[in-house]
């Protein structure tokens, strides 16, 4: 072949050329063939419709989020178009001026290299001078133009960088820990220390911008702009406001969340009672059930994009700026309110509209509450209204008159008993959306008092003497309590432990022990009496009977009421069984049970209206599909029923009564006074007093673990008091009410007088008129 | 007649007489007229300035090159080589006001001469290819190993100044230039294998580095990492770099393939161009420009015409029985070549992106005039007639064979 080749072409130069042209056309067969291959075949078509694709200009539609409105139709949160004015970061800080004042320094690489450090350090000074003052100029001109003043804007702008800051430095300690672990050694935080996301975005200064503004800072941007890219040395002034960005946005509003109240004060008691009605401005009104709204995350935005890495449409997804709901109903009903963007595709060429995808607005979501009514609980449960503060009849002798006035934290709740509509969900302290607005940190920092918690649904307390009702009822329609039985009952719970948890009825008539039936237990609170119940359904039905009971009412079962921060309370511990003395306790509602105002309400709600089955309804529209209930109609009997209804009408309306009147021989104006005087209802009630446990920790310095200063010991009782309320010529009770006050003592006495003013409240919103009239 | 004049009129038909210098001076009318549409297709103000500023020069330059004797550029070769490696040591030298030399694209591969940026490393590869045919044209040392080592070291030190500035692209156009040479002035292939393979196996390993091992190991410089994997990734299906490093790549490749057989035509094919944002679309990226345009029927006529070209510059050089004429076309035919088959190569997506123009036919001053000037210079090689009873150059097997 060689040889061949030698004799054919006897030139070696010659030879050689044919190589080289042979590899030549070697290569260019490649490459044409690779050109061919991509141009033809589905390559060809698939580069040629994203090719095409880039013609089109996809424009997201933004949508409207749904309303929410209370059961009567008014506006509780809408969303209104708006503007929002953001900074970047580095013009926050100052980060901006060293940053552009270093790339002009350093501009002349070769000169950059040939200086020294201290060289350096004094030309980027030098250069820095000059964009600080136009940042700071930028600063005074928005601060003047937004009319918030240069002081307040720039204490907006130090919270912002403070607030990332410690963002940063909670990330820091995070990866530092992590670092740690994964190492297993000990790392420097200056290790793991490397710039966050929020260093690199804009952050919301001013918002609600009006047209006026947003006109003048467009105009600023778009001079910024052109000095910046036309290096124009007229218009440097300009260059900071192109670090700033206007984001069109919704707003979204909460127009009831400031009301004015008129309370009357004639029914309250003692030196409460006064002629004059108070005008009181509540803030916050309805905000834990309603919610709040925070930032779209970027977890949110990746894990539910609008766009995503294939530049495919969810229009349904999250993107950048988006907000999303926190809390409450904006963040269970985020999928109904939210709704969907629209999609408009723009030939680029032509600027006409090829396809469009019309946006859906979100679906506006009914609640079962009143909103006027929440105000007026709001209002009365307030500390200005002096209820949930200490009062002389709180305070025990050994008590420092110091304590008189200091407010109290509690929930109520009230619930429609046929609709299970709850009208009211109230949690004190309460959080008014401008001063969160304002200074959110001074809400969410408030450890002690966590006026951000939802008390009404999110907080278990023990039930107290307040579940005796249900343990009679549940003990009637078990057939181990007859309709008029008596029962002896020692003067104390346990027999090996007779001065605790005595029977106050037997030790005011110094007697120690008795014969009373289930009315008169109720109505005077016996402890034994519901031991012995227990004791019974144990004996003839095991130890789950009275837990099943407890659960059948609700109890250890978080109500579904499509708010997220609803819990379950407990009955019991998942990691072991009851013990029999610990049914008995639970049957006086202490030891291992705690439940929520809510939950308290339903469980009377279901007792009133012997319909286990019955839930409560936040969300009245859009309704959720109905679920059969497993649970038989007939459990609670009626003369069950009516025995415990009979026992808490004794309780609440005589004199023997333990949710019948105050008693504080030291305040004549209020001793042995009756609490409850709403005229025309029947009100059957029963108080409790919890045991708040040995000691309440309070986490100040965040660090998980428990010091001595953080633990506070000595508590007094939780207060409960439950009333169902029936309108004369009503057959059965129309309301339930379930009002809990947190470290005050003695149940009726703190709570009774609250879920008096509530039930005037009722009346006064037509909610006790017979016929109904709403 | 005057003497002179009819010296100067047998000058001229000597030029003039037919010979295969002007079928490539023919092809690279035609590269650099495909080349002005191309760029007009994408922005019309380069293609205005390229046609009406820089082609004329580069004629101009390319008829100078016609007159003087071989022997007499043969003898400028090095001067020519040394001020090209003067003005490209030139060019990174600190201190050179940047109102000298400019830093475009991070990089001092210019000087601004007013009425033009003017490109050393286009001048070096020129002098690059004349010198080292100088310096091979009577040797026959280079068949050695240790023969080898003059001539790379001819094409180390413009190489090693190119880097400096740095121009990856150009840089990247000496080692194969050097490779076409030396196989064609004789050099054993054997050793040529040897070093090639040798080479090959460094760019492996560099590359299974670059795309395999953690970056504690790296060996090159970020972004040049960034490409291979970005052309790895790509290859392989994953997506992940194609937003950022693969970008231009990515975008390239769409160009190319959304071109079919035919093309767009001008206004849709400047449309899609446009919107697609394939940057550097009028000098480096020129390529899928043309085949967007045009489709694989543009593809294939300017891969044709480069063909055409390098075969008439190779053919020159087999017709010549000058040693310095012939090394210098092929010289010139692998440069062309090699600088036409990398930009061909990376827009397609068989090599990763490197700053190199398409020659004749993406936007650049320097380059145009440089590679008219290789015509120029081809077509004064093949217009001289061969010296009766010449001795053959370049044939260490046969020679006797040839020389009848």
């Amino acid at each position: 072949m060689r040889s061949t080749v030698r004799d054919l072409l006897p030139s070696m130069f010659h030879r050689r050329l044919l190589l080289l042209t042979a590899v030549m056309v070697v290569v260019l067969v490649v490459l044409g063939t690779q050109m061919s291959m991509l141009a033809t075949g589905a390559t060809h078509q698939n580069a040629r419709e994203i090719a095409e694709s880039k013609l089109q200009r996809q424009q997201v539609i933004q949508t409207k989020r749904g309303a929410i409105l209370d059961r009567n139709g008014l506006v509780l949160a809408h969303d209104e178009p708006g503007w929002e004015l953001a900074v970047h970061f580095d013009l926050l800080t100052g980060k901006w001026g060293y940053k552009n004042a270093y790339a002009d320094a350093s501009r002349d690489k070769l000169a950059w290299t040939e200086m020294s450090q201290p060289q350096r350090e004094a030309k980027v000074t030098a250069l820095q001078r000059e964009y600080d003052q136009q940042a700071q100029a930028m600063f005074i001109t928005l601060g003047e133009l937004s009319g918030l003043g240069y002081a307040e804007l720039n204490e907006r702008r130090s919270a912002t960088v403070e607030r990332i800051h410690k963002l940063q430095n909670y990330l820091w300690e995070i990866w530092r820990q992590q670092a740690e672990e994964e190492r297993g050694e000990p790392v420097r935080q200056s290790e793991v220390a490397k710039p966050i996301e929020a260093e690199t975005q804009h952050h919301v200064l001013i918002t609600d911008l009006s047209d006026e503004l947003r006109l003048l800072v467009e105009n600023f941007i778009e001079e910024g702009n052109r000095a910046m890219h036309s290096g124009d040395e007229q218009s440097r002034s300009a260059l900071p406001w192109t670090m700033v960005q206007l984001r069109r946005t919704t707003m979204r509003r909460y127009p009831m969340d400031r009301m004015t109240v008129e309370l009357d004060r004639s029914t309250l008691p003692g030196p409460l009672a006064n002629d004059e009605p108070m005008a009181m401005e509540v803030g916050g009104v309805g905000l834990h059930l309603i919610g709040m709204m925070r930032d779209a995350w970027k977890e949110d935005v990746a894990k539910k994009p609008l766009r995503d890495r294939s530049s495919q449409f969810d229009l349904r997804g999250y993107a950048d700026g988006d907000h999303l709901g926190r809390s409450g109903i904006e963040q269970s009903m985020e999928l109904v309110l939210r709704g969907s963007r629209g999609l408009r595709m723009i030939n680029r060429d032509t600027g006409e509209t090829t396809q469009q995808i019309d946006p859906r607005a979100g679906k506006d979501v009914v609640l079962s509450i009143d909103i006027r009514l929440q105000a007026h609980l709001q209002a009365l449960m307030s500390p200005e209204f002096g209820l949930m503060t200490v009062l002389p009849w709180h305070l025990k002798t050994d008590d420092p008159q110091e304590r008189l006035g200091e407010p109290y934290n509690g929930a109520a709740v009230v619930i429609d008993i046929a609709s299970g509509d709850v009208l009211a969900a109230v949690s004190m302290p309460d959080a008014p959306r401008d001063i969160l607005a304002q200074d959110s940190a001074l809400l969410w920092n408030d450890l002690v008092n966590q006026p951000m918690v939802n008390r009404a649904v999110a907080v278990p307390y023990q039930p107290g003497s307040t579940v005796k009702p249900l343990v009679e009822a549940a003990a009637v329609s078990e057939g181990v309590l007859g309709r008029d039985e008596l029962i002896d009952t020692p003067g104390f719970l346990w027999e090996d432990k007779p001065t605790v948890y005595r029977d106050w009825y037997w030790k005011k008539y110094a007697l120690l022990r008795g014969e009373i039936n289930g009315t008169t237990a109720i109505q005077v609170s016996s402890n034994p009496f519901f031991g012995i119940l227990a004791e019974r359904l144990i004996k003839r039905f095991g130890k789950d009977r009275l837990p099943d009971w407890y659960r059948s009412f609700g109890l250890g079962v978080a109500p579904d009421v499509q708010i997220p921060e609803v819990i379950a309370g407990y009955i019991g511990s998942p990691d072991r069984e009851l013990e029999h003395n610990e049914i008995c306790f639970m049957a006086i509602g202490q030891g291992p049970i705690a439940w929520t105002p809510l939950q308290a309400a339903t469980a009377y709600m279901r007792l009133a209206s012997s319909d286990l089955s019955r839930q409560p309804r936040l969300v009245v529209s859009p309704a959720k599909p109905k679920t059969p209930s497993t649970v038989p109609n007939d459990a609670i009997t009626s003369a069950a029923r009516d025995m415990a209804l009979e026992g808490m009408y004794l309780s609440a309306n005589t004199q023997q009564g333990t949710t019948h009147h105050l008693s504080h021989p030291s305040v004549p104006e209020v001793h042995r006074k009756p609490f409850f005087n709403v005229e025309g209802v029947r009100i059957m009630a029963k108080s409790g007093t919890a045991d708040p446990g040995r000691f309440r920790w309070i986490d100040y310095n965040r660090d998980g673990k428990p010091q001595e200063d953080e633990i506070e010991r000595s508590l007094r009782d939780h207060a409960w008091v439950i009333a169902l309320v029936q309108p004369e010529g009503a057959s059965q009770p129309t309301h339930a009410i379930a009002v809990v006050v947190e470290y005050a003592g003695s149940g009726g006495q703190i709570a009774g007088p609250i879920a008096n003013q509530i039930i005037h409240a009722l009346q006064r919103h037509q909610y006790l008129d017979w016929p109904p009239t709403r | 007649m005057n003497p002179v004049v009819k010296q100067l009129a047998m000058q001229l038909r000597m030029l003039l007489r037919p010979h295969a210098g002007w079928y490539a001076l023919i092809a690279a009318v035609i590269l650099t007229w495909l080349g002005s549409h191309a760029i007009d297709t994408v922005s019309p103000g380069h293609a205005e300035v390229q046609t009406a500023r820089w082609l004329p020069v580069a004629l101009v330059a390319m008829v100078l090159m016609m007159i003087p004797s071989p022997r007499w550029i043969g003898h400028m070769a090095y001067p020519i080589l040394i001020v090209a490696i003067l003005l490209l040591i030139f060019v990174i030298l600190p201190g050179v006001p940047r109102s000298i030399v400019p830093v475009r694209n991070g990089s001092t591969a210019w000087i601004n001469l007013g009425f033009m940026m003017f490109q050393p490393s286009e001048m070096a590869k020129v002098g690059f290819v004349l010198g080292l045919a100088w310096y091979l044209r009577f040797r026959d040392n280079h068949r050695t190993l240790f023969g080898l080592l003059v001539p790379f070291a001819i094409m180390f030190v413009p190489v090693i100044l190119i880097l400096k500035e740095p121009d990856l692209g150009s840089a990247l156009l000496f080692a194969p230039t050097l490779f076409v040479m030396l196989v064609a002035a004789g050099a054993k292939l054997r050793h040529l294998t040897a070093i090639l393979g040798i080479s090959v196996s460094i760019v492996a390993v560099v590359g299974a580095i670059t795309i395999f091992a953690p970056d504690t190991v790296q060996i090159l410089k970020g972004h040049q990492q960034d490409r291979i994997k970005a052309m790895y990734f790509d290859m392989i299906g994953d997506d992940r770099m194609a937003q950022r490093e693969g970008y231009q790549q990515m975008v390239a490749k769409r160009m190319v393939a959304a071109g079919g057989a035919t093309g767009y035509g001008k206004e849709r094919s400047a449309t899609i161009v446009d919107y697609n944002d394939l940057p550097f679309d009028y000098n480096d990226m020129i390529f899928p420009v043309i085949v967007n345009r045009w489709g694989i029927v543009g593809g294939l006529g300017t891969m044709a015409l480069y063909g055409v070209l390098v075969a008439s510059i190779l053919l020159v050089a087999a017709r010549s029985k000058d040693p310095f004429a012939r090394m210098s076309c092929v010289g010139f035919a692998g440069m062309i070549f090699t600088q036409a088959s990398i930009n061909i190569g990376m827009t397609v997506g068989l090599l990763p992106i490197t700053g190199i123009t398409l020659p004749l036919i993406s936007y650049g001053g320097s380059s145009m005039l440089f590679t008219f000037i290789m015509v120029g210079l081809v077509i004064n090689f093949a217009a001289r007639r061969p010296q009766m009873l010449a001795r053959p150059s370049f044939e260490f097997d046969n020679a006797d064979a040839i020389f009848q």
